[in-house]
């Protein structure tokens, strides 16, 4: 009977326990369960030994396998087995844990209950029993193993000396010689007898300019004169020699440090110079090329951040995420303007020990601000670009040890809020391109710690001029204007001068007029336009036909037959107020090849038009020039036309750009009927790669005004 | 998206459950112990293939890809063949062509008349690098760039080529590479699509760009490329309608998301939740894109670093600048497309303008990054998607000529993240038609800037119809030589 209720008892717990770990995912906890889950790493004991136990004494005496001690080792195994995992799994709740290698342990100590619970039932079962101890055996060394990496780290197997931990600062073409390998000598081997505090023989090396000044026998260097160089004298010189430095017993320099040394020097000891800067063959760079890493990948040593705390300080405006699969160092990055709060950037203070790099670039950043930071002890990359700092809070973050490299560019930041940055121990580039330095403060910055590198940018020459674009026209879809409509130009840059002419004259910056209102059109008009600004080049011109709205006539027709590809709707098309577009010749545009191009339109009663305006194409390349010549006929009678006038279209000389020309032609009295002729020009000119081939002549629309 | 098939198999009712539970415990258990982690995702091949974070400390953060579409000539830009002007209109020799194909615009050609560069070429910087008249802001940071002059691709015509480069496949049903790059490494920036897409045509011989070369393909929607346009809504459908105020937008945003909740709760479907944070990230983004779109807080000095053309929307300049801001936003992959490179013609005539229309922006655009710091971690390319052939397509005139599609052999530049600067790698034969030492394949190219992204090319995989796909497909070596 009380075997039976056991065995009901562990039956219940170990579906709870499936029951759980299957929706494990929806699984809210009292705080009160999630505590007993600390119980987990204590009992978890009982079941592995037992049944560990267990398993080897029937496998090894086989004799005692029917021994009625084995019943009760499973009913205590099983009730162990399955509060165990249970309490692992509520353990399992307060995160933190890597989530595929909990799945496995939890699966397996999910399994483990479940063994156990079967061993109980089918203690009496023999066959059973054998299959199951098998089972076991492999099933609680992998779970427990899983359980210890979750713990103890998936790496504290490894064997000793596997994980380094050294970083490398990588070296690469760009870097700064002196900086990057000379002074790091001398900080080894020279800075400890040779600074502020000790300062031997009146010499301190720890900065450039001390250094210069040299000690009680003069400068330390000659540049491009290396056998004459203290420095090289003293470290060339035996060691038993009272003079030899560094002196006996203390760190020697190595053979390949002394070449160094003495190359740099020999090559003038320019302390500005980047390895790319030598030439190929010189033997300097020869020997630094073996320096040149390939930039190792960083190992970072710090704690990682708990998983929640990560999350909670991943907001849409912010993303904080790890820089490699699997690293605890993390990046932080700030976007957007509009959603940056100052809560949320003081939040990230939490994570002052992960940090690494941090963008806020264009964020509405303060000074004040970056007083969170100095307590970011791996901070090595801080993006401030475009922030509002004006370079006060600064200050924070000069003692950090590990930062590398800061942009303020696009800052109002001055070269004096900047100076203090010098003394960061690690830092190696300032961006400050576009900032409030200047070009000149280069030299007084370089001066102060010629370790670090500060960018001012290529910048532009300031002789050169550039070339503004040119003036736009507002709101016009297709050039026909109403007659009332008027006509609006802009820039999109800022104090620039608009000069326009409407006769088709070329804009002169000086003489024609400036552009202040809107002009109202009233004919048909060639508009040139030029923008100008001081300091800049006066842009192309805007150079564009403009029609205006026109009569209509009652009856039209076309007289010759456009290709029937270019066909359209026939006549209408030249009187629809659709405009065709220079790029797209399928619409709305007739084409006639190799023929004139002649049509006829008839009002309700004589007009006196003042123009009749044809609006061609000019596209050099697919063969479409203007009409060699184009005729207006006109007349009261249908069959009397007269010719009215004659214009002969300026013909291009060689491929030009794409055009929409507007053919004017006066008008002298009032008819009722009139007669465009436009005949094509014979042959391609011998300018052209076709030449005389058959030419295209393309009309879209024909007004009358 | 493993996770979400599981998750959609435990959606199961406490009926199934029971009904499943009578199968025996053990044989979950076993089952379980079988494929560990059968109930919360990863299968054993999926553990490699983790999405959203480098598989490795990566060098570059971001790609700014300068496409230049249609296929600028690299005898006119970055290959300099003096040889070719000295055999000015002499037979392509048959032991150089070794019968490649051709296009079907010059196969018939009889001849096949060699023309050398109309432009002159001069020496740059410390690498001594030879770049053309064309490209005089190019020429004056060559120390940051790497130019590959040996960049060999399969297809010969521009739309297969072009989807090559931007799909590793020319077919067009894969993922494109931006998709490929937020799928593997996420987003920095959350109220942004982390791949965005920015069109420019030049005056010169057009090919056509289409929104599949940005596709997501089998990927998951969210990774689609976003498409930008220059007119006063740079990206579609982002206003709220007409009397509809922010709150408004916020409350109906609410509501819909918990209609979507529900039916997630019934259909277990994925996309579900992607429409969910695609409508999160719209609202989010009308705050974002006008600030990005906004150039008034840029200098004057930039505006002249990049030209004034930066300052008209939909110009190659204004794009490269607000590639820039994307980019610096945290935005992993801007693509850009500058069209009108196909020279078969007056070459001569439209090269220049075409040249004007990027040069200086491109060159603005990796000074501007390295003047803020950006330049380590952000990668920029430039190339197109093959080169032009060494001789004329039709007839050489005095002072015209044309050129025809190449694919084996051309030139491409990056800048930036990770890559070697300074350099000029990779050899053509003197005549410009073969490549002679060091060359890098499409594949190889993708290979090498999914390895400076901090993603190994061979463990990027995306399981679909039973296969395991990867951008480089089962090619693709790493370049080691570009790498810094």
């Amino acid at each position: 009977m009380q075997t039976r209720i056991l065995t009901y008892i562990l039956g219940c717990l170990n579906l709870l326990l499936v029951f759980l770990v299957s929706f494990n995912n929806m699984l809210a906890l009292p705080d009160a369960l999630q505590w007993s889950g600390r119980l987990h790493p204590m009992l978890l004991h009982f079941p592995l030994a037992l049944l560990f136990i267990t398993a080897i004494a029937y496998l090894f005496w086989p004799a005692e396998r029917n021994n009625p001690v084995f019943s009760a080792v499973f009913a205590l195994a099983s009730f162990t087995a399955v509060i165990s995992a249970l309490s692992g799994l509520f353990l399992s709740h307060s995160g933190e844990y890597d989530p595929a290698l909990l799945t496995r342990h939890k699966w397996l100590g999910t399994d483990i209950s479940i063994i156990a619970f079967l061993l109980w039932i089918s203690r009496d079962v023999k066959a059973w029993k054998s299959i199951l101890v098998i089972i076991a055996l492999p099933v609680l060394v992998f779970g427990g193993h899983y359980g210890a990496a979750l713990t103890h780290g998936e790496d504290y197997l490894d064997w000793p000396g596997n994980n380094t931990t050294t970083q490398q600062v990588s070296i690469t073409d760009s870097s700064l010689v002196y900086a990057s390998m000379i002074q790091p000598i001398l900080e080894a081997k020279c800075y400890s007898c040779h600074n502020e505090k000790k300062a031997k023989g009146q010499l301190i090396m720890t900065s450039l300019a001390s250094l210069m000044k040299g000690g009680k026998d003069g400068p330390l260097w000659i540049a491009g004169d290396a056998l004459n160089s203290h420095i090289v004298q003293r470290m060339q010189l035996s060691e038993e020699d009272k003079k030899h430095m560094p002196p006996r017993g203390k760190p020697q320099l190595s053979q390949k440090e002394k070449v160094l040394i003495e190359l740099w020097i020999a090559s003038g000891a320019d302390t500005a110079k980047r390895i790319a800067g030598y030439p190929a063959s010189d033997t300097l760079r020869k020997i630094l090329a073996g320096f040149i890493t390939r930039g190792q990948e960083q190992r970072y040593t710090m704690a990682a951040a708990s998983a929640s705390t990560i999350r909670d300080l991943n907001t849409p405006f912010c993303t904080v995420a790890p820089v490699a699969e699997g690293s605890p160092a993390l990046a932080v990055t700030f976007t957007v303007r509009g959603g940056f709060t100052s809560q949320q950037w003081k939040a990230i203070a939490a994570l002052k020990e992960q940090v690494v790099n941090i963008n806020c670039a264009n964020m509405p950043l303060k000074d004040e601000d970056l007083s969170i930071l100095k307590d970011f002890s791996n901070l090595e990359t801080l993006i401030l670009s475009g922030t509002d700092i004006l370079g006060d809070g600064l200050k924070y973050i000069t003692q950090l040890p590990k930062l590398r490299h800061v942009a303020v560019s696009s800052t109002k930041v001055s070269a004096d809020k900047l100076k203090p940055l010098a003394s960061a121990p690690a830092l190696r580039t300032v961006y400050c391109w576009n900032s409030g330095t200047s070009l000149k403060d280069s030299a007084t910055l370089a001066q102060v710690n010629p370790r670090i590198r500060w960018d001012f940018g290529k910048g532009n020459d300031p002789n050169e001029l550039v070339r503004l674009t040119p003036p736009q026209v507002k709101d016009l879809e297709h050039p026909i204007l109403d007659g009332g409509k008027l006509l609006v130009l802009r820039h999109p840059m800022p104090g620039v001068q608009i000069r326009y002419t409407l006769d088709g004259a070329v804009p002169d910056s000086t003489s024609s007029p400036l552009y202040k209102d809107p002009v109202r059109i009233s004919n048909a008009c060639r508009l040139r336009a030029i923008a100008t600004r001081p300091g800049w080049l006066t842009s192309d011109t805007t150079d564009m036909t403009l029609f205006v709205r026109s009569a209509k006539p009652v009856f039209a027709k076309l007289l010759t037959k456009p290709d029937s590809n270019y066909k359209l709707n026939g006549v209408t098309s030249l009187l629809d107020e659709k405009k065709g577009e220079m790029n797209n010749i399928r619409e709305n545009w007739l084409g006639f090849h190799g023929l004139n191009c002649e049509a006829s339109f008839t009002f309700a009663q004589p007009t006196a038009f003042r123009e009749v305006v044809v609006s061609t194409l000019k596209k050099t390349g697919p063969h479409i020039l203007p009409p060699r010549l184009i005729e207006l006929w006109a007349g009261n009678d249908s069959t009397q036309l007269k010719k009215i006038a004659s214009i002969v279209p300026v013909q291009p000389q060689k491929y030009e750009a794409d055009k929409i020309e507007a053919q004017v032609l006066k008008n002298d009295g009032a008819y009722r009927y009139y007669k465009i002729k436009a005949y094509p020009v014979p042959a391609l000119p011998k300018w052209h790669d076709s030449r005389g081939k058959k030419v295209w002549i393309f009309v879209d629309e024909i007004f009358f005004n | 998206m493993q996770e979400d098939l599981n998750r959609y198999r435990l959606n199961v009712s406490r009926r199934k459950f029971l009904t499943s539970a009578g199968l025996g415990l053990g044989t979950i258990g076993l089952g379980s112990l079988l494929t560990p982690g059968l109930f919360n995702g990863k299968g054993i091949d999926e553990a490699a293939l983790t999405a959203g974070l480098p598989h490795f400390a990566p060098k570059a953060k971001r790609v700014i890809y300068l496409f230049q579409n249609g296929a600028p000539s690299q005898l006119e830009s970055f290959d300099y063949k003096p040889l070719l002007t000295e055999m000015q209109g002499k037979d392509l020799p048959a032991s150089i062509r070794m019968g490649q194909r051709l296009t079907g615009m010059t196969s018939v050609q009889e001849k096949f008349p060699l023309v050398g560069s109309k432009f002159k070429f001069a020496q740059y910087g410390q690498s001594g690098a030879w770049v053309s008249e064309l490209f005089p802001k190019t020429a004056s940071i060559v120390d940051e760039l790497c130019i590959i002059r040996t960049i060999h691709t399969d297809a010969i015509n521009h739309d297969p080529a072009l989807t090559f480069f931007q799909t590793g496949a020319q077919q067009g049903n894969r993922p494109s590479m931006g998709a490929w790059l937020s799928y593997g490494l996420g987003s920095e920036n959350k109220n942004l699509p982390s791949f965005c897409v920015l069109l420019s045509k030049g005056r010169g011989n057009g090919q056509g760009v289409y929104s599949k070369l940005w596709t997501n393909g089998f990927l998951d929607s969210v990774h689609q490329g976003v498409m930008f346009s220059s007119g006063d809504d740079p990206v579609l459908y982002l206003k709220d309608p007409e009397g509809q105020d922010r709150m408004d937008r916020r409350s109906m945003l609410d509501k819909l998301g918990k209609l979507n909740e529900m039916a997630y709760e019934d259909f277990g479907d994925p996309e579900i939740h992607n429409k969910i944070s695609q409508y999160e990230m719209a609202y989010r983004m009308q705050t974002a894109v006008p600030e990005l779109t906004d150039i008034s807080r840029e200098s004057d000095d930039i505006i002249r670093m990049y030209g004034a053309d930066a300052l008209v929307p939909g110009t190659f300049a204004a794009n490269c600048l607000l590639a820039r801001k994307l980019s610096e936003a945290g935005v992993r992959f801007v693509q850009l497309y500058h069209q009108g490179w196909d020279q078969h013609g007056n070459l001569v005539g439209e090269m220049p303008m075409q040249a004007n229309d990027v040069d200086r922006a491109s060159a603005a655009l990796v000074m501007d990054l390295k003047q803020r710091g950006l330049l380590d971690e952000t990668l920029v390319i430039w190339g197109g998607e093959f080169g032009r052939t060494n001789y004329c397509q039709g007839t050489i005139t005095k002072d015209n000529y044309g050129r025809d599609h190449h694919p084996r052999c051309f030139s491409m530049w990056m800048a930036g993240g990770g890559v070697k600067p300074g350099i000029v790698y990779g050899e053509t034969d003197e005549f410009g038609y073969n490549i002679v030492k060091d060359p890098v394949s499409v594949h190889d190219l993708h290979a090498t800037i999914l390895h400076l992204l901090g993603l190994d090319h061979e463990k990027l995989i995306f399981k679909h119809l039973g296969r395991r796909y990867r951008l480089t497909d089962v090619e693709g070596k790493l370049v080691e030589g570009l790498i810094a």
